[in-house]
């Protein structure tokens, strides 16, 4: 079967102190930190306080979003449903009108999320169980905890009636949604497709991660310095929240409406290491990341010499290292340098199942107007990764590079899930 | 609290989930709560909780089913009250 | 001599008085209900100027030894209005002004008072009915074995082995304690 070309006309993003493209890119390009001191973890008894906190209210005056009932719904919804509305404008796609029948049954949405839902349990169904009094749980329990319910809002907003879905892979939910959405419009399942993913701030659901102690600890009083990708001192990352939509289209539809196009999608490939060899629910069979990588470039007929930039899952743990490793031993450059390699992580911290989304929409931003930004915090490069690519492949600034063309990405997750996906700057 | 009373008291409470402005425009006591405020069906559970909650009373769903017009939740609201003066 | 209030979200939704238009007229002052309006969240908002006002109103109490009634006594003024983050605001009850800090969480608010000529505050915070746990922290913190009691007044107060006192604040609302003593 003829596969379609894939283009992204659109992008949405609700990034901490960030809910428009224009401020997320200049956020990207000045390296600025977006991780503060959370001062709530400090009262439940985490030790590792910072984290990085988008907001997920609804501006009372947008009429459509309270049509909508959205101020109703829980943070992990209305966070990817205000990053969709973004999108969907950015796209320049007109908002149908809400009292039309009209379903659009070209266009699909999946987005993704890790721990959607979860603060309802906690603030609302826990205390009313415990005084035995489930009816008192109103009506909105159910849509508002089910992985699926931003996928819900999203197509009644937009009258979207192709497949409506969410999926969940750990931390490589976000590639996986994109990568869902590529095939769905390669295929020719769908035309368009609105992907992406959204998770929270929640003590809760963060509890794990300090549980774990998987959490940078060390750096309460000096949150900007607390998330360290490929640095020596790296010790955990640090938690955040958000929410990354884009719009995927069929070239010929996004031509025929003379979209403007920020990337195609060359595809992506995502597999799991089956806990095998060294790997374990929490830490990658090489053998699998590998694989992964290397068959993605193949799917996507090209060389690892043509990857120009590289944006990682590092995610300032001590998995850093063994995950460049992986990359290098999946390209075999023989003696070429290595493309640039940068974590958004370093700005953004690990915003769980959304990192992988909004890492993507800031891979695009970059190729797209030519820059790779910062990698905060790698003034102590881990030796391992500097023996191996050089420090000049890590920027510690950000490094103008208008010539770049191809990008590669790729997240890692729980459960030994390794998922990538490769995005070119748009030709003819 | 007389029936006047009642009712800006349920009116404040069906602003809430009103998600047209303009159905306050032109109203009566005699609109119906789905189909003239245009308020999703499934609100209607989280309306009795609020009125609940805003009157003291406990509203069974016998009498949930009854309601249709903000009339209906006025009396509701009424006779409860009585019942408990009893 | 510190005040501090401690909100617990989930329970303070159950009870939704506070989000009540004749309530807020009780509960702020004209020119609170001013930027209240302007919030972007009513239901944070509104939790937010109670905290400060019973934060503020504690540490009025502790060196006045007066009570009243009227939260429009105390006025708030925040510095700039959010929804979630960290908390900063001026509070006057008569001729006296506090300054406030604390956050609005997603499941808590804090917020506690000290006079501006005062020195700085810390806070403890432990899961209800922890007495004893504050009191060891407490006792580190100080250097010195203190133990829990109460004044005449029937405030919270911290007394070392000598009987010394040092005035603390202390909240409790859902499953946590909040404990304010003054900067050692």
């Amino acid at each position: 079967m003829h596969k379609k070309r894939v283009v992204i006309t659109g992008m949405g993003v609700i990034a901490p102190e960030a809910e428009s493209l224009p401020l997320y890119d200049e956020i990207l390009r000045s390296g600025r930190s977006l991780i503060r001191h959370v001062d709530e973890l400090e009262a439940f008894g985490f030790e590792a306080q910072n984290g990085a906190i988008a907001d997920p209210l609804i501006d009372p005056k947008n009429e459509l979003l309270r049509l909508f009932e959205i101020d109703l719904t829980s943070d992990f919804i209305k966070l990817a449903v205000k990053a969709a509305y973004n999108a969907w404008q950015d796209a320049g796609l007109p908002i149908p009108d809400p009292d039309s029948e009209e379903v659009d049954y070209d266009t699909g949405v999946m987005i993704g999320g890790v721990i959607s839902g979860i603060e309802q349990l906690v603030s609302k169904v826990v205390p009313l169980l415990e005084k035995k009094r489930p009816k008192r749980l109103g009506s909105m329990i159910v849509q508002n905890t089910m992985p699926s319910g931003a996928s819900a809002y999203i197509s009644s907003i937009f009258a979207l009636g192709n497949q409506a879905m969410s999926l969940n892979s750990a931390c490589s939910t976000g590639v996986d949604s994109v990568n869902w959405g590529y095939h769905s419009v390669a295929s020719g399942w769908a035309k368009r497709m609105v992907v992406g993913a959204s998770d929270a701030y929640n003590p809760y659901s963060w509890a794990g991660f300090e549980g774990m102690r998987v959490l940078n600890r060390n750096s309460n009083d000096a949150p900007e310095k607390a998330s360290r990708p490929m640095s020596e001192s790296a010790k955990g990352f640090v938690p955040g929240s958000g929410a990354g939509v884009l719009i995927l289209e069929d070239l010929d539809l996004a031509r025929a409406r003379g979209a403007r196009i920020y990337a195609e999608i060359l595809g992506g490939f995502s597999n799991c290491g089956a806990l095998r060899g060294k790997g374990s629910m929490t830490f990658p069979n090489r053998e699998g990341v590998i694989r992964a990588l290397k068959t993605s470039f193949e799917l996507c007929n090209i060389k690892p010499e043509e990857i120009d930039y590289i944006n990682g899952h590092l995610s300032g743990t001590m998995a850093d290292p063994f995950e460049v490793q992986n990359w290098f031993d999946a390209m075999q450059l023989k003696g070429r340098k290595f493309p640039y390699i940068n974590s958004t992580k370093s700005i953004l911290g690990h915003s769980l199942g959304a990192a992988g989304a909004l890492e993507i929409v800031a891979t695009i931003l970059q190729l797209y107007n030519g820059y790779v930004h910062a990698s905060l915090n790698t003034e102590d490069l881990h030796p391992a990764i500097e023996k191996l690519i050089g420090r000049d492949a890590v920027p510690l600034e950000r490094v103008d590079f208008p010539e770049m063309r191809i990008a590669a990405k790729a997240n890692f997750g729980f459960g030994d899930v390794n998922s990538a996906i490769v995005l070119r700057k748009f030709e003819e | 609290m007389n029936k006047q009373e009642i009712k800006e008291k349920v009116i404040a409470i069906l602003k809430k989930y009103t998600r047209r402005e303009e159905v306050w425009e032109n109203f009566s006591d005699t609109s119906d709560i789905l189909n003239d405020l245009k308020i999703n069906s499934a609100r209607l559970v989280d309306i009795i909780l609020d009125i609940e909650d805003e009157f003291d009373l406990e509203v069974e769903d016998e009498a949930m089913d009854r309601i249709r017009t903000i009339n209906d939740v006025v009396e509701i609201i009424a006779e409860k009250k009585a019942e408990k003066k009893d | 001599m510190p005040g501090n209030d401690l909100i617990w979200l989930a329970s303070a939704r159950t009870s939704a008085w506070q989000q009540r238009k004749e309530v807020i007229a009780k509960i702020l002052t004209d020119r609170e209900r001013g930027q209240f309006e302007e919030a972007k969240d009513p239901f944070t908002g509104i939790w937010a100027f109670w905290a400060c006002k019973e934060a503020a109103y504690k540490a009025w109490q502790q060196s006045e030894h007066k009570a009243f009634n009227n939260p429009k006594r105390i006025e708030i003024r925040f510095d700039k209005l959010f929804s979630r983050g960290p908390l900063h605001s001026m509070a006057r009850i008569g001729k006296r002004q506090f300054e406030i800090n604390g956050f609005v969480g997603r499941h808590l608010i804090f917020a506690s008072a000290l006079r501006a000529d005062e020195k700085a505050l810390r806070h403890f915070f432990f899961p209800g009915g922890n007495e004893r746990a504050f009191e060891e922290e407490a006792s580190r913190y100080f250097g010195k074995s203190l133990s829990l009691r109460k004044n005449k007044r029937n405030h919270p107060v911290l007394a070392d082995e000598a009987g010394k006192i040092i005035e603390i604040s202390k909240s409790h609302d859902g499953p946590l304690l909040a404990f304010t003593v003054p900067e050692r």
